[in-house]
């Protein structure tokens, strides 16, 4: 199998997580806190390394501000759900993954807030469309910082300013940069953080987290058990737990915390470098072979490992998608990638695009066979 | 000589023939020769030198697997038949 | 004359008097519980069948809704069950609740699986294949080995079809007589092939007429062979086929390897991403035939093919198969439909 579908959850794991895993599974799986035996404790304290490893990795304000969620989805919509309030005002982007657009787009229909949904232009988010978009109103803004589908890695940094000065919230979709895009909270002002993982943190799937800023303060919406202070009535208050009821996904943080300590060690810019120039030599085919084309705007040092590409007249990317995998054992995503706003953008709706995400394992070779294949697979049949 | 009758699925791949006629001393022999003539007509019923595990063949009502498989003998007056499955309803 | 229901047994006067049947047969036969898997052509003669007959509860199970072209052979339905767009399992059991009032019909609406099979036979005395596809009936197979219940196989295509009665540990099974499914693509389909009303009809009649033999006890005078019709060209045969009880290394009614029913075998379903299309898969190793494929389809469509994939378009679907037999099938969001589709232009 040659696993280009990274941006879909990353594949294979760097061999340290896979040892974490199984270790953590064998020696220390117990319930964290909640018990107060030995396992117990050695469970509790990986939750507490994976706080501090995010912490560090990401340049947070307290290791407590990092909550433990079950991938992006559920902690975008921690932050959506918990943050705002009926009359408020949203602003979010054309780019943005279902898991923005859904919960936001919900919260429309059923009156709670208004919304404004920004264009993007091949891929980008201007700053001043931000700017503009804002009114007194404004309670968030929540945005990609790089499209799952195209792989454009957007202005964040110029972004959150604008957003801080308006006195409103941003809520940062990392879902395809954390872990291959730098992100500094010290230097970014970014209220809400959300990433899987599974993906370029190279943890499991069922991971996630969301950070939770100082000028943020988020109702819960899942209440339970906490592990501690059992007697209070109602949720406990204070992070992480406010927002973690239910036993967490120990098991999980401890692959996700070796695989961050992988990504330190091999540095996010040398595995986007690694990426991008594999993508590149799909640029070049796609640019030079009639029929195809790239979506969006290829500029190598604001993309990302994924990228999509509009395939010729009278396929379906469907079909080619299942060709690759069913001749060729290539794995790539066809489709909308659960972002319909964007293809409807890029006149690909309802078919979609081909979607390619390689790896740090991948190859200038695996590049080459996926290239020929598409030529095969698309020779002759119209 | 042995007959062959082929089910309807097949005729397209003897000419519209419902029977073939084939020399030869056992079922295996008189395929092979069937064959030989409709080579598409052999690629749906063999898989290399077995038959394929949806066909079968029967020689006078009998089913082959517990006569002697492809080695059942046959005669000038014997009947072979290729069984397809059949998949409507 | 209206029904009357002080003489339960009245109504069934005609058959009662047929000797080897009598007042003790439809006694067994009011107290027998049926499944009828699949409610198409064959399931429609056979639930007409066996209600009228007396059969005291059929749970009847199809997934598809009823269409125009099904009203040539589908004996139960008319052009009002089309118009109010019933599915096909609750439009029959309208229509048998006049016809027998006094018996039990329960419809199920379900795409029968390996997850389900057993919940919807388990309490049945008998499993009556209704269905269009190889996939189910080895499902039934394995279901029936399993809890040791007999069931009446029956295909058709064209004019002709295939009969057996399979009583596990009695009879050959299934995979006794035919060991593994024809591949995606290579054998005929009603869809393809066509197929005319009447042999359907007899090859229900034949299997209504083993359950009503089942049912009431008539072991002695069950058939224990293949019976293959063909009403066009007026052959009836008797194929020998008792004798391949444990002569074959069965995997299911020898070992107990219920490698369909634990969904080892058979196909898998997904709905695609981004478009109305659903993904059906099927566990496979040899490659399709495409122009085999081809020239079968060839009436209904224009089709188009490379060594990679086969495109076809009909019904308002758009058919995509690879060599490995997974399709994608266009036009349709719904699962339930995608396999029936699957089943009928690509088959399995």
């Amino acid at each position: 199998m040659i696993y280009l579908d990274n941006a879909a959850t990353s594949f294979p794991k760097p061999e340290p997580v896979y040892q974490a895993l199984d270790r953590f599974a064998r020696t220390s799986l117990a319930n964290p806190g909640r018990s107060g035996h030995r396992m117990a404790v050695r469970s509790d304290r990986m939750l507490d390394d994976g706080r501090h490893a995010l912490n560090q990795f990401f340049r947070g304000e307290d290791p407590d501000r990092w909550i433990f969620t079950l991938n992006c989805t559920d902690a975008l919509n921690i932050a959506i759900k918990g943050s705002v309030n009926p009359g408020d005002h949203v602003i979010t982007s054309d780019l943005e993954h279902n898991s923005i657009s859904r919960p936001l787009r919900a919260l429309e229909k059923a009156g709670v807030i208004s919304l404004t949904r920004i264009a993007s232009e091949q891929g980008y988010i201007d700053p001043d469309a931000v700017r503009k978009a804002l009114t007194p109103k404004t309670k968030l803004v929540a945005l990609t910082h790089t499209s799952n589908v195209l792989g454009t890695i957007q202005p964040i940094e110029a972004i959150a300013p604008i957003v801080r000065e308006a006195d409103a919230l941003l809520l940062v979709d990392a879902a395809q940069s954390a872990g291959v895009v730098p992100i500094d909270l010290r230097a970014t002002p970014i209220d809400l953080l959300a990433f899987p993982g599974h993906k370029s943190l190279y943890g499991p799937t069922g991971t996630g987290a969301l950070y939770v800023g100082p000028r943020a303060n988020l109702r819960p919406w899942r209440e339970g058990g906490t592990g501690g202070d059992s007697a209070s009535e109602t949720q406990p208050v204070q992070l992480p737990f406010v927002l973690e009821g239910g036993t967490p996904n120990v098991l999980g943080v401890a692959g996700l915390v070796a695989g961050i300590a992988w990504v330190s060690e091999q540095k996010p810019d040398v595995l986007r470098n690694h990426e991008v120039s594999l993508l590149q030599r799909v640029v070049d085919w796609a640019e030079a072979t009639e029929g195809w084309k790239v979506a969006g705007r290829w500029d190598a040092a604001r993309h990302a490992g994924a990228l999509s590409l509009i395939v010729p007249e009278g396929f379906h990317p469907l079909d080619l998608g299942l060709a690759l995998d069913s001749a060729f054992e290539i794995a790539i995503r066809p489709g909308l990638h659960c972002a319909p706003y964007i293809h409807k953008a890029l006149g690909t709706f309802p078919d979609g695009t081909v979607r390619i995400s390689p790896g740090p394992f991948n190859t200038p070779e695996h590049i080459e066979t996926l290239l020929h294949a598409l030529t095969d697979i698309t020779a002759g049949v119209l | 000589m042995p007959q062959v009758r082929i089910p309807t699925p097949l005729r397209p791949h003897t000419g519209g023939n419902d029977t073939v006629e084939a020399e030869g001393a056992t079922v295996g022999a008189v395929l092979g020769q069937v064959g030989e003539k409709y080579p598409a007509l052999r690629e749906r019923i063999f898989d290399g030198a077995e038959l394929r595990r949806f066909v079968n063949v029967y020689v006078n009502n009998e089913d082959i697997r517990y006569l002697d498989d492809l080695d059942t003998a046959v005669g000038e007056k014997d009947e072979v038949s290729i069984i397809p499955a059949v998949a409507g309803g | 004359m209206p029904f009357d229901p002080s003489d339960p047994l009245d109504r069934y006067s005609r058959q009662i008097r047929f000797p080897f049947f009598g007042e003790t047969g439809q006694r067994k036969l009011l107290n027998s519980r049926v499944t009828i898997c699949g409610c198409g052509a064959l399931g429609t003669v056979l639930a007409n069948h066996l209600a009228r007959a007396g059969v005291g509860f059929l749970r009847i199970v199809d997934r598809d809704f009823i269409e125009t072209h099904n009203l040539q052979r589908q004996i139960l339905f008319d052009e009002n069950d089309v118009a109010e767009n019933l599915p096909k399992a609750e439009a029959a059991a309208r229509k048998l609740r006049q016809i027998n009032s006094t018996i039990t019909i329960e419809p199920v609406v379900t795409d029968i699986d390996h997850t389900n099979i057993l919940d919807l036979v388990a309490d049945a005395d008998l499993i009556l294949d209704g269905t269009d596809n190889f996939e189910t009936r080895y499902l039934i197979n394995d279901a029936a080995v399993k809890l040791n219940k007999p069931w009446i196989f029956g295909g058709v295509i064209g004019s002709e079809g295939q009969t057996m009665t399979i009583r596990p540990g009695s009879t050959p099974c299934l995979r006794c007589l035919i060991e593994d499914s024809p591949p995606p693509g290579m054998t005929p389909t009603c869809e393809t092939a066509g197929v005319l009303g009447p042999a359907v009809a007899i090859i229900a009649s034949f299997e209504a007429v083993e359950a009503i033999k089942l049912l009431s006890g008539a072991f002695d005078a069950l058939n224990k062979e293949l019976i293959m019709v063909d009403i066009w060209d007026w052959t009836f045969r008797r194929l020998k086929v008792a004798g391949l009880l444990g002569k074959v290394d069965c995997p299911c009614c020898k070992h107990h390897k219920f490698e369909w029913l634990d969904g080892a075998l058979g196909s898998h379903t997904t709905a695609l991403c981004g478009r109305n299309a659903v993904q059906v898969a099927t566990r496979r190793t040899e490659p399709l035939n495409f122009p085999e494929m081809a020239a079968r389809l060839a009436s209904l469509s224009d089709v188009r093919h490379n060594a990679y994939m086969l495109r076809f378009a009909t019904e308002g679907h758009e058919f995509t198969v690879f060599p490995d037999g997974r399709a994608i099938i266009k036009g349709t969001n719904d699962i339930a439909k995608a396999r029936t589709l699957y089943a009928q232009f690509v088959g399995n």
